[in-house]
């Protein structure tokens, strides 16, 4: 069972939304109808901190070695500084050149050739990602200049796209092996400059062009996350 | 003062006008003064404004004894450059005026306005003119234009104005004509007739901000207090006051005060933003991805022509299909299939925003239908009867999973799905279903004029059973515990019979109660026309028979509704008896009704009109005002005006109030269909009164239709 620890969902409630549903009389009660229980549970959510600790080195890498043993598709394991969120990703489904990954407990990435495109669940997610130029570029390991787009959603559900324009260069190169992979990598470096931010995306793109390592931005809310890929 | 007020009109006109977002500024705050609205100072009013959509409530409180005054002030940011307050302040020390009610604390309500005309320039300050408590007792009545500049990176803000009414009752520099007192009919009306009349004084202030947790001011009142000086509630030694506030979180302000060189003062402000949910975009559970077919796959109709394959994959494809959506808090209500098209009709349980339980459908059916079925129309039903149907072509779906929300917008074809209502397989359980709930209630009565709260508070259990489509038995029974809503005493008689004043006799009773038991009817009689006819115990105080019909065109911003009811009054335990319609002071007519419109005005405005006959046999209209949210925030205000005069009406002149919905998914960060509705309105009197019906159409199908549902759109693919 692939679980992602709790602090996902910490820190959600402040003062006043808690008064809100509070003062505007969301009560405990039992029925039978669909969803009617939902609202319960979390309210008791904003109230008690989760117990859940980030987990260990050891734990992450357990739960790698078996998903990789339970399945044949691909397995990434990502990493969410911001949350102090580690887990492991198995792909669920391919569109085209997207592949979806997904969690047990129903978190998801999207990734083009390893470059991110949409989150679900992750909080604050990105919804879709114009990333063609620059995974070209990135792809093919070269220097250069991309523009690519960010879609998020704001408080009001509103589509909210950022543009960003990225200056892209190469690094070194280096041996990777982690999980099933065993390659040489070279290290590519996308610094993007928008209206309101700027961010630094880094990958390690193998001899074929796939990247099987690197650190994205997601959003302005969840900052950057990192992916590995293991098979 | 032609100028001055005609300017006071053209506030009025710019209310309506869209604005764009205000940027950045130095002089936006979440602070507010001891008077509740945005600003630094602490008695008086500065050209600082709250960030867009801000709802703030501040209790302030000042004095001690049977001297001390408490403001609770609600207010809003309802565009980038316009506030609105709303203030119920319970003041001490005061005597009350010859001919009027006595008291020991006034409690009064209070509105106030303010609007930005100037934006601040690098070299000009910022401009904004305001009313302080403009309707009703005027107790706090003061006009003022005022200007503020920001220096030092906003750390520093100097603000000078003109004041009229209290602002002008210290240290007047001259006077624009006579300023009248008492106030229009009985009170609530604005009071247009005195406003930036009389004696005017300036004032100033100044705040400073060294940190970003704490802040300090000073200003120069042009405040006199001269009933609270008059009434020995208060000395008033100095103009100047001093402040300082803390800002505990994001969420949470503090602030003490030194005023008038006598008194010191504290308030507590908690703030909070229809556009900051718990989380952007929720945190719901990821939808399952598009299923993408091959290309040979869908061609392959032989499943379609044998009759026996035709069965068994039709019901497969049921099962998996409803299997899918459970897990998303859909229920599958009905299907037909056919080679190249399905129908799915769904009872959505989770999705407050319409077009996610769209697209978690749509999502479902790629991954449990046969490849060569490639038109997908989805019905969303509301109370047993369809509502909006999405028509999506499958191979877009495939092709736009990750392209942006609004290309599967302009793919996707909405129309009343009343069109596929036919030939459908009914799910096993769709029909009869039974649902109830037991669950805690409490009933708040809040500001009235007596008293601050009342409340009762019990238990409440609910029953609806669907026995065939469109139909519904729905009931609710509730037992009180504790309260005293009862101790209210009703209003003294009016020339209109008793159709809601007496409404403390109501909660009297200690035995337990019938909310409503009602049996009805929801039907689609014609395309874009909805109908409902309800009859039985409709609510707490009537029982009878109401019907409506609605026609509201799927993508149309303007709806047109009619009602009408048939009612006789419940008695008082709220039992199966029912009472005289004589009340002593008139008759209650048996028949009462509306027609309504209801218009989308885009710039997240929705106004609706209703005109007809009320609860009281009085004939009149209300207009409503609200500012609504994408993500299903509502804050706006009403008023109904009938033929019944100031007099006979009583305290307040007319119906009117102030209502603000929440969306539970705002603030709990997932998807859920509730929310809570508060409405804040005037004295329960008999003017202008309506009849209470559950599950009124337009309210039902609103999140279901456009604009609302094409302004969550963004939401299909979450």
């Amino acid at each position: 069972m692939i679980r992602t620890a709790a602090p996902l969902s910490r820190k959600l409630g402040d003062l006043g939304r808690v008064a809100a549903l509070v003062g505007l009389g969301l009560l405990a009660g039992c029925s039978n109808a669909p969803e009617a229980g939902k609202t319960t549970g979390f309210v008791k959510g904003i109230f008690t901190k989760s117990s859940a600790q980030p987990r260990s080195a050891e734990e992450v890498s357990a739960e790698a070695a078996a998903a990789l043993q339970r399945t044949d598709a691909r397995v990434i394991l990502i990493s969410l500084p911001s949350v102090e969120v580690t887990t492991v990703m198995q792909k669920l489904e391919q569109n085209g050149a997207y592949e979806t990954y997904g969690t047990a407990d129903r978190r998801s990435l999207t990734l083009r050739n390893g470059m991110l495109t949409a989150s679900r669940s992750i909080g604050s997610d990105l919804m879709s990602a114009d990333v063609t130029e620059a995974l070209r570029l990135v792809s093919a390991r070269r220097a250069g200049q991309a523009v690519r787009v960010y879609r998020h959603l704001d408080g009001e559900n509103l589509t909210v796209a950022t543009r960003m324009r990225c200056d892209i260069r190469t690094g070194g190169t280096s041996q990777m092996a982690v999980g099933e992979i065993n390659a040489t990598v070279t290290k590519v470096i996308e610094s993007c400059t928008g209206e309101a931010q700027s961010f630094e995306n880094i990958y390690q793109v193998d001899g074929a062009g796939r990247i099987l390592a690197s650190k994205q931005w997601l959003s302005a809310e969840r900052g950057a996350i990192s992916i590995q890929q293991l098979r | 003062m032609k100028t001055l007020t005609s300017g006071a009109a053209g506030l009025a006109l710019a209310m309506v006008l869209p604005m764009s977002t205000a940027q950045a500024d130095p002089l936006t705050t979440k602070q507010t003064n001891i008077y509740g609205v945005p600003g630094r100072l602490i008695d008086m009013p500065t050209a600082e404004v709250a960030p867009d959509a801000q709802l703030s409530t501040t209790v302030s409180i000042y004095g001690s004894g049977n001297n001390q005054t408490t403001r609770t002030t609600l207010s809003f940011q309802m565009l980038p450059r316009l506030n609105a307050s709303f203030r119920y302040s319970a003041i001490g020390g005061l005597v009350p005026t010859p001919g009027r009610p006595t008291f020991t604390t006034l409690y009064d309500r209070s509105f106030d306005l303010s609007y930005r005309f100037l934006n601040e320039g690098k070299y000009h300050p910022a401009m904004s003119i305001g009313l302080r408590d403009f309707a009703g007792t005027n107790i706090y009545s003061g006009e003022y234009i005022v200007a503020t500049k920001s220096f030092a990176q906003g750390k520093l803000a100097l603000t000078a104005g003109l004041g009229w009414g209290r602002l002008g009752s210290y240290g007047s520099i001259g006077s624009t004509g006579t300023r009248k007192t008492g106030f229009l009919g009985q009170g609530g009306i604005p009071s247009y007739d005195r406003w930036f009349r009389g004696d005017v004084a300036a004032f100033g202030g100044l705040s400073y901000q060294p940190t970003e947790k704490l802040g300090f001011a000073v200003e120069y009142s042009s405040d006199a207090y001269d009933r609270e000086v008059r009434d020995g509630a208060l000395d008033h030694k100095s103009p100047w006051n001093f402040g300082v506030s803390y800002k505990a979180s994001e969420a949470l302000r503090f602030a003490a005060y030194s005023l008038y060189g006598d008194e010191i003062g504290a308030s507590v402000t908690l703030t909070l933003n229809p556009r900051n949910p718990a989380v952007k975009g929720g945190l719901e559970p990821a939808p399952l991805p598009v299923a993408v077919r091959s290309a040979q796959s869908a061609a392959d109709l032989g499943w379609s022509t044998d009759p026996a394959r035709r069965a068994s994959t039709t019901a497969q494809s049921q099962e998996t299909l409803s299997a899918l959506l459970e897990k998303e808090g859909i229920s599958l209500h009905a299907m037909s299939m056919s080679g190249r098209e399905a129908h799915v009709q769904i009872r959505n349980h989770r999705y407050d925003m319409r077009a996610q339980a769209f697209g978690r459908t749509a999502r479902a059916m790629t991954r449990s239908l046969p490849a060569s079925v490639e038109t997908l129309t989805v019905t969303l039903m509301t109370q047993g009867v369809p509502s909006t149907a999405a028509t999506f072509p499958r191979s877009d779906l495939e092709r736009l999973e990750n392209a942006p929300a609004q290309a599967m917008r302009e793919a996707t074809t909405l129309s009343d799905g009343r069109r596929f209502d036919t030939g459908l397989s009914y799910h096993e359980e769709a029909l009869p279903r039974f649902e109830y709930s037991v669950s805690p209630f409490l009933r708040l009565s809040v500001f009235d004029p007596e008293n601050p709260v009342r409340a009762n508070a019990g238990v409440q259990a609910k029953a609806k059973y669907h026995f065939a489509p469109g139909w519904a038995v729905s009931g609710s029974v509730s037992q009180k515990l504790v309260g005293n809503l009862d101790k209210s005493s009703p209003p003294g008689a009016s020339g209109l019979p008793r159709v809601r004043s007496n409404v403390a006799f109501y909660s009297r009773t200690d035995t337990p109660t019938i909310d409503h038991l009602t049996l009805a009817h929801y039907g689609r009689p014609a395309e874009n026309i909805y109908s409902r006819v309800t009859a039985g115990y409709l609510e707490r105080m009537y029982a009878g028979v109401s019907g409506e019909v609605l026609w509201k065109p799927v993508e149309s911003r303007l709806g047109l509704g009619a009602e009408i009811n048939y009612v006789q009054p419940r008695d008082f335990d709220q039992q199966f008896g029912l009472r005289s319609r004589n009340t002593g002071t008139g008759v209650i007519p048996e028949w009462n009704g509306h027609v309504s419109a209801y218009l989308d005005m885009g710039y997240g405005f929705h106004g609706q009109l209703d005109v007809g006959r009320y609860l009281a046999g009085d004939w009149g209209a209300t207009v409503a005002l609200d500012r609504v949210f994408a993500n299903g925030w509502s804050i706006g205000a009403f008023a109904t005006k009938t033929n019944v005069s100031s007099d006979t009406f009583g305290e307040g002149s007319f119906d009117k109030g102030l209502r603000i919905t929440i969306p539970f998914a705002w603030g709990l960060g997932t998807a859920n269909k509730r929310s809570s509705t508060t409405t804040l309105r005037s004295l329960t009197r008999d003017g202008g009164a309506r009849l209470e019906v559950e599950d009124r159409l337009y309210e039902r199908i609103r999140d279901t239709h456009d604009p609302q549902l094409s302004r969550g759109w963004g939401k299909f693919w979450r």
